[in-house]
C-alpha cells in the first residue's frame, strides 16, 4: 500500500516535470512558427469560422495545403484552443504539448502491461527525453500520431482482458492514419506484430468482435487511401527510390570492369538494386548511430533537433545495453518481442524516404527505446540496491547527478542556443514582417512578397489573421511540376514571387519585402525609395528586407 | 584424420590462398608505411643502423611518426631471403594473418570449454575459421604490410595461450611475452593490450587466487620486457605521434565550446562553464568516435573513409553478416559463461584507442575487433542452424540455408570483383602506385642529369625511391636531414643524392640547368613537351617526366 502511494506521487512529480517541460513558453520560446504548422492553424481557424478548409472544401480529411495534402486531423485537434486564445502560436502548438504529455501516462501504462513494475522508469525516461519534449512543443502532427499509436497499442493489450476495447483499438490506430502521413507504413506494420503475437485468442474467443473491429479500422481509413493517389507526386519527391545513382557512377563502374551496364554481370554485382539497398540501409542505420541517438540527433534538418544534442541522453545508452541484455533472457517473451519488433520496425518510414537521417519520421522510434532504456533502468537500480548501503547511495547520486547534469544541457542547447544557431531553420522574420507591413500598409497599398523562403502567403494569412471567407473565394495554389509543394502567386493585394530589382524599382506605390540580397541597400534608390526595416535574425544576419516605392 | 581436420586444412588453405595470391600486385603500389618498413629492415641488414643512423632501435624514427619496431624485425629475414622488394615486406603480415585463421579455431575451442553455449563446439570452432578466412575485413590487413595485422595475430594468440594456461601453466609466460610483443609491433595496441589483459584477469579471477609462481614469474618477467617500452614511451619524442593523431589534435569542439560560451548573457558564468567546457566537448566527441565503430554502416555499408583501408562500395564486413551479427549477439547475450563476457568484452575494448584519434571509424586502429565479430558471427550462424534444426519442415531448412550459402557467395563473389578489379583503378592513388615503375625508368633516365626533381604529391616520394632503387644505406645515412614535423606530426626527407622532393613549381623548375622534372599531370603545363610517362592503372597519369630548357 505504502509503495502505491509513493509510486502515485513519484509518477504525479514525473508528471508535473513533464507538463512544464512540454509548456513551459510554449509558442514563445525563441523556435518561430513553421510553414506546416501555420497551415495547420490557418487551416482550423478556417474550418472553425466557415467550416471549410482555406480552399474552400467543406470539413476536409485531407488539406490541399501547400499541394502536399496533409492529413488533416491536427487541424480539427487545433480547434477549440484556437477559438479559445485566438489564432496564435500557443493555440495551434497546445495540442502537440497536451499529446506529449498524455504520450507520459500512456508508455507508464504500456510499459506496466508489457514488463510489470518498470513503467515509472520508462515514463521517468520519456519525459525527460529530448526527442519527445521536442516534438511535444510545435505543431508536429507526428507527435499527436504517436500519442493515437500508443492509444491504440494499450488498448489492444488491454482488450486481452476485456476484448470489448478491441473496437477502440481499431478506431485509435485508424486515427493515426488521419493525422500522419508515415502512420501508413508504421501503423499496419505495428498491428500486424500485436495480432501475431496475441490476436490468436482474441480471433478464436471473439470472432465477431475482431471482425467488427477490422471493419471500423478499414471505415475510417479508406477515405485515406482512396485520396493517396492525389498526393503520389509528394511521395515521389520523398521516396528514397526517386533519386538512383548517377549515370556517369554507373558508367564508370561498367568501363572499369570493362562490360555493358545491361549485362547480367553488372546487373548482379552492381545493379541500382545494389545501391538503392546500400541506400536504404545506410539511412536505417544511421537512425541507431551513436551520433543520431547520443551525439548530435537528426545532424541534416536543423530543425528538427536542439543544437549539439543527441536524442537521448547519454547514460541511456547505459540503461539500453542493460535492458537489451536483460530482456533477451525475459521469461515473457511475447513482450521482449513485441518491443524488439517495434524498434526494428520504427525506423522504417525514415529510412525509405529521401533525408539521410529524419527524426520526425522515425518519432515511433523514441517510445520502444524509452521504454528499452526503462528497463535497464530498473535492472541496474536492482543491482545497485544489493551493493553494501554508501556504494549504493554513492552510485545512485552520481548517476542521478550525471543525468540531470544532460538534462540542463539539453535544456540549455534548446532555450538559449537553438533560438541563435536555428534561427535561420526556424524561419525567423516572416512573424515581424508580416505584423509591421500591416501596421505600415494602411491604404491597401501593393505588397510584393519574396518566395525564397516559401510559402509567405501562409504567414501573411496567419499573422494578419485573414479572414477566411474572403481568402476561399480567391486561393489559387499553383502546382508543382515536379511533384512538390506548390506555391500561391496571390491574394487580395499580396504578390508572391521573387524580386527582379533592376525591373521591379520601377514599379510605384509598392511594398517590397524580399532578402538582403534581393534588395541591395547601394541599389536603394533614396529618391525613388527607402528600406522601411531589415528584420534582423538573432543571430545577427538580416531575414527580410522592407523597402516601400513612392 | 578426423573430419574436422580435413576442413580446417580446407579453410586454411581458403585462408592462404586469398591472402597469399598475387600479394605483391593486389592492392596496386606500395604505400608509404610498407616502403619504411621495407628499407629500415635493409638498412638494418646492410649496416646495422635505420635510415637515420640509429642502431638496432626499438621504435623507428621513420617519417618522426616513430613506428613501433615489431613488425620491421618480422621482415628482416625475409628481406635477407627474398631481397628488397614488396613481397618481402608483406609477407609476414600474410602469414600472420594465415596462423589467425588456426589461432581462433583453437580460441573458439578454449572459449567454449569455459561457457554454456549450447551448440557444437566443432562447428563453432569451423565457422568461426571460416569467417576469419573470408572476411573482407581481416584480408584486407593481411594483404599488406599492416603492423596492425601483426600485433591482432599477436593479441590472438596471447589470448589464446591466457586461456590455456588454466591447464598448462607455463603458458601464461608465452602469453604474457605475445602480450608485450604486439605492444612493440602497434601503437593501438599498446593500450588494447594492457586494458584486454586486466579484463583477462578480472573475468577468470578464481585462476588466480592464491597466486601461483607461476603469475608471479609471469608478472615479473612482464615488468621486464616492459622496461625498455616504458622507457621510450614516456619519451616526450614517444608521445608525440599521439599529439598529431589523438583526439586532442581535433580543435573544432575548443571552436565549439567558445561559440557556445558566447551566446550566453554572460560569457563566463558558473553555468556556462558547467556546461560548455573542454571535459565534456572532448567526451562526448569520443563517444561518438567510439559507437561509431559500432554503428551498422562503417560494418556493413560503407566501411572507413580512407582509400587505403577499403574497397569501394563495402563495408567492413559483408553486408549478409549484418543478420548473423544480430542473432550472434541475441545469442550471446542468452547463454552464459566466463567466455561470453570475454567475447563481450573484448568487443567493447576493441575500438578504445581507434576512439582516442581523430579520424574515425578507423578500420585499421580498430581491426583488433574482428576477432570478437568473427566469434559472434560463428555464433550467429551456430544459432541459426541450430534454430532450423529445431523445425521439422524439411524444405524450409533447405530453403534458408541455401538463402544463407547464396547470400555469402554474392558477398564474397562482390568482394572479389570489388578488390581485383575495381580497387586500385576507382582509388588509383591510394597505394602510391607508380613507384616502382618510376625507379626503373630512373635507373635509366639519372646519369643524364644533374639535378632531379620529384613531385611530393604522393604522401612520402623519397622512401619510395630509397626503396626501389635499393640505394644504399650507409650513404641514405650520412646525407638524411629529416624537415620539422607538419601538423599531423609528421616529417619527411627533401632531398639525396641528386633527387629532391618538393611540390613542384614550374616557372622556377623550367630555367634550372640540366634537370629531370617529375611531377603529376597538374604539376607540368600542357604543352610541355613530356619525354616520358606513367600510368595508373585506370589509365590516368600517375607522373610525367619533363626536362628543364636549359
Amino acid at each position: 500500500m505504502k509503495n502505491l502511494r509513493l509510486n502515485l506521487t513519484l509518477f504525479v512529480t514525473l508528471l508535473i516535470i513533464g507538463a512544464a517541460l512540454r509548456l513551459w513558453l510554449l509558442g514563445n520560446d525563441g523556435h518561430p512558427l513553421l510553414w506546416d504548422e501555420a497551415a495547420l492553424g490557418y487551416n482550423a481557424y478556417s474550418i472553425a469560422k466557415t467550416g471549410a478548409d482555406e480552399y474552400g472544401v467543406k470539413f476536409p480529411l485531407v488539406l490541399k495545403s501547400f499541394g502536399d495534402y496533409k492529413p488533416g486531423l491536427y487541424s480539427y485537434a487545433a480547434i477549440p484552443s484556437i477559438i479559445k486564445f485566438g489564432l496564435s502560436e500557443f493555440s495551434v502548438r497546445l495540442p502537440s504539448a497536451i499529446a506529449g504529455i498524455a504520450i507520459i501516462i500512456l508508455i507508464y501504462l504500456i510499459t506496466e502491461e508489457l514488463f510489470p513494475g518498470v513503467g515509472l522508469f520508462s515514463s521517468f525516461v520519456a519525459t525527460l527525453n529530448p526527442w519527445l519534449v521536442h516534438f511535444s512543443r510545435a505543431a508536429w502532427e507526428a507527435n499527436l500520431c504517436l500519442m493515437f499509436t500508443l492509444f491504440g497499442i494499450w488498448l489492444f493489450l488491454q482488450a486481452r482482458k476485456k476484448p470489448k476495447l478491441l473496437v477502440l483499438s481499431a478506431i485509435s490506430f485508424g486515427l493515426t492514419l488521419l493525422t500522419y502521413q508515415s502512420a501508413k507504413l508504421t501503423s499496419p506494420l505495428i498491428i500486424f506484430c500485436l495480432v501475431a503475437l496475441w490476436g490468436k485468442p482474441l480471433l478464436v474467443k471473439s470472432t465477431k468482435l475482431f471482425l467488427l473491429s477490422t471493419f471500423v479500422l478499414i471505415g475510417i481509413v479508406l477515405p485515406i487511401i482512396l485520396s493517396a493517389a492525389s498526393s503520389s507526386g509528394r511521395l515521389t519527391v520523398m521516396s528514397t527510390f526517386s533519386y538512383p545513382r548517377p549515370e556517369a557512377d554507373s558508367q564508370k563502374i561498367a568501363l572499369e570492369e570493362g562490360i555493358s551496364q545491361n549485362s547480367f554481370q553488372f546487373k548482379l554485382l552492381h545493379g541500382q538494386w545494389l545501391a538503392s539497398l546500400n541506400g536504404v540501409l545506410e539511412r536505417y542505420f544511421n537512425h541507431f548511430s551513436g551520433r543520431f541517438l547520443f551525439y548530435e540527433g537528426d545532424w541534416d534538418n536543423g530543425r528538427l533537433g536542439s543544437p549539439y544534442v543527441g536524442q537521448f541522453y547519454w547514460l541511456d545508452g547505459l540503461f539500453l545495453v542493460i535492458g537489451f541484455v536483460f530482456l533477451i533472457k525475459f521469461r515473457e517473451k511475447k513482450s521482449a518481442v513485441f518491443l524488439f519488433c517495434w524498434i526494428i520496425i520504427s525506423p522504417l518510414p525514415a529510412a525509405l524516404s529521401r533525408d539521410i537521417v529524419q527524426s520526425v519520421r522515425a518519432l515511433n522510434l523514441s517510445v520502444p527505446i524509452s521504454i528499452l532504456a526503462g528497463v535497464g533502468a530498473y535492472r541496474l537500480l536492482l543491482a545497485m540496491v544489493r551493493l553494501p548501503k554508501i556504494l549504493y547511495i554513492g552510485t545512485f547520486s552520481v548517476l542521478l547527478v550525471a543525468y540531470f547534469w544532460n538534462v540542463y544541457y539539453y535544456l540549455d542547447s534548446y532555450f538559449v542556443h537553438a533560438p541563435v544557431l536555428q534561427s535561420k531553420d526556424w524561419l525567423y522574420g516572416y512573424k515581424e514582417t508580416v505584423k509591421r507591413v500591416s501596421e505600415i500598409n494602411q491604404s491597401a497599398q501593393q505588397v510584393i512578397f519574396t518566395q525564397k523562403f516559401g510559402q509567405p502567403y501562409i504567414y501573411s494569412l496567419f499573422y494578419a489573421k485573414v479572414d477566411p471567407k474572403a481568402y476561399q473565394s480567391q486561393a489559387v495554389l499553383t502546382e508543382n511540376p515536379n511533384g512538390d509543394v506548390g506555391y500561391v502567386e496571390k491574394f487580395a493585394n499580396f504578390r508572391f514571387r521573387n524580386i527582379y530589382w533592376p525591373e521591379d524599382r520601377k514599379l510605384g506605390k509598392t511594398f517590397f519585402v524580399g532578402t538582403e540580397e534581393e534588395l541591395p541597400t547601394r541599389d536603394i534608390d533614396p529618391k525613388q525609395s527607402k528600406i522601411i526595416q531589415d528584420i534582423v535574425r538573432p543571430d545577427g544576419s538580416i531575414a527580410f528586407r522592407i523597402v516601400e516605392t513612392y | 584424420m578426423r573430419k574436422h581436420h580435413f576442413i580446417l586444412i580446407l579453410v586454411i588453405i581458403l585462408a592462404a590462398l586469398l591472402r597469399l595470391y598475387a600479394v605483391d600486385k593486389y592492392p596496386s603500389g606500395l604505400n608509404a608505411d610498407e616502403a619504411a618498413i621495407g628499407y629500415n629492415a635493409y638498412s638494418l641488414l646492410e649496416t646495422g643502423k635505420d635510415e637515420h643512423g640509429d642502431s638496432w632501435p626499438i621504435v623507428f624514427k621513420s617519417f618522426g611518426d616513430y613506428k613501433p619496431g615489431g613488425y620491421f624485425y618480422l621482415v628482416l629475414p625475409f628481406v635477407k631471403i627474398l631481397g628488397l622488394n614488396i613481397l618481402a615486406v608483406r609477407l609476414p603480415s600474410a602469414i600472420l594473418g594465415i596462423i589467425s585463421v588456426f589461432l581462433i579455431y583453437l580460441l573458439a575451442g578454449e572459449i567454449s570449454k569455459l561457457s554454456d553455449l549450447k551448440i557444437s563446439r566443432v562447428k563453432f570452432q569451423l565457422f568461426a575459421a571460416l569467417i576469419l578466412a573470408i572476411s573482407p575485413w581481416h584480408i584486407h590487413f593481411s594483404r599488406g604490410g599492416w603492423e596492425t595485422n601483426a600485433a591482432t595475430a599477436m593479441l590472438l594468440a596471447g589470448v589464446l595461450f591466457f586461456l590455456m594456461s588454466f591447464q598448462r601453466k607455463f603458458m601464461l609466460i608465452i602469453s604474457a611475452t605475445l602480450f608485450i610483443l604486439s605492444m612493440y609491433t602497434y601503437q593501438s595496441t599498446r593500450l588494447i593490450s594492457p586494458l584486454l589483459v586486466v579484463a583477462l584477469i578480472i573475468i577468470f579471477r578464481n585462476q588466480f587466487w592464491p597466486p601461483t609462481r607461476t603469475l608471479i614469474f609471469s608478472s615479473l618477467f612482464s615488468i621486464l620486457l616492459l622496461i625498455p617500452l616504458g622507457l621510450v614511451i614516456l619519451n616526450p619524442t614517444g608521445l608525440s605521434r599521439l599529439s598529431g593523431v589523438g583526439l586532442l589534435a581535433d580543435s573544432g569542439p575548443i571552436a565549439r565550446v567558445n561559440e557556445l560560451r558566447g551566446q550566453h548573457v554572460t560569457l563566463n558564468s558558473f553555468s556556462a562553464r558547467l556546461l560548455h567546457n573542454k571535459v565534456v566537448a572532448y567526451l562526448f566527441l569520443f563517444g561518438r568516435n567510439y559507437l561509431d565503430h559500432l554503428g551498422g554502416n562503417f560494418l556493413f555499408i560503407k566501411g572507413d573513409v580512407i582509400e587505403r583501408s577499403r574497397v569501394p562500395e563495402m563495408g567492413q564486413l559483408y553486408l549478409i553478416e549484418a543478420t548473423l551479427l544480430f542473432l550472434g549477439v541475441i545469442y550471446l547475450a542468452k547463454n552464459g559463461g566466463k567466455g561470453v563476457k570475454l567475447i563481450f568484452v573484448w568487443l567493447l575494448i576493441a575500438p578504445l584507442a581507434a576512439a582516442f584519434t581523430f579520424q574515425t571509424p578507423h578500420a585499421l586502429r580498430s581491426l583488433n575487433m574482428v576477432v570478437p565479430l568473427t566469434l559472434i558471427l560463428s555464433l550467429g550462424v551456430c544459432s541459426f542452424t541450430k534454430f532450423l534444426q529445431k523445425s521439422h519442415k524439411q524444405n524450409l531448412i533447405k530453403t534458408f540455408k541455401l538463402l544463407l550459402i547464396f547470400g555469402y557467395l554474392w558477398c564474397f563473389t562482390h568482394y572479389f570483383d570489388e578488390y581485383y578489379i575495381h580497387y586500385s583503378k576507382t582509388y588509383p592513388s591510394a597505394w602510391e602506385y607508380g613507384f616502382s615503375e618510376l625507379a626503373q625508368k630512373l635507373n635509366r633516365y639519372a646519369s643524364d642529369y644533374d639535378r632531379i626533381v620529384i613531385s611530393d604529391t604522393y604522401d612520402q616520394p623519397y622512401i619510395e625511391i630509397l626503396f626501389f632503387l635499393k640505394y644504399p644505406p650507409d650513404q641514405f645515412q650520412k646525407e638524411v636531414i629529416l624537415t620539422p614535423r607538419d601538423k599531423f606530426g609528421f616529417s619527411t626527407v627533401r632531398n639525396f643524392g641528386k633527387f629532391e622532393f618538393y611540390p613542384i613549381v614550374w616557372d622556377e623548375l623550367k630555367n634550372s640547368p640540366n634537370t629531370l622534372i617529375i611531377g603529376t599531370q597538374s604539376d607540368i603545363p600542357p604543352g610541355v613537351k613530356l619525354i616520358d610517362s606513367i600510368y595508373f592503372p585506370n589509365g590516368q597519369p600517375a607522373f610525367e617526366f619533363a626536362e628543364s630548357s636549359t
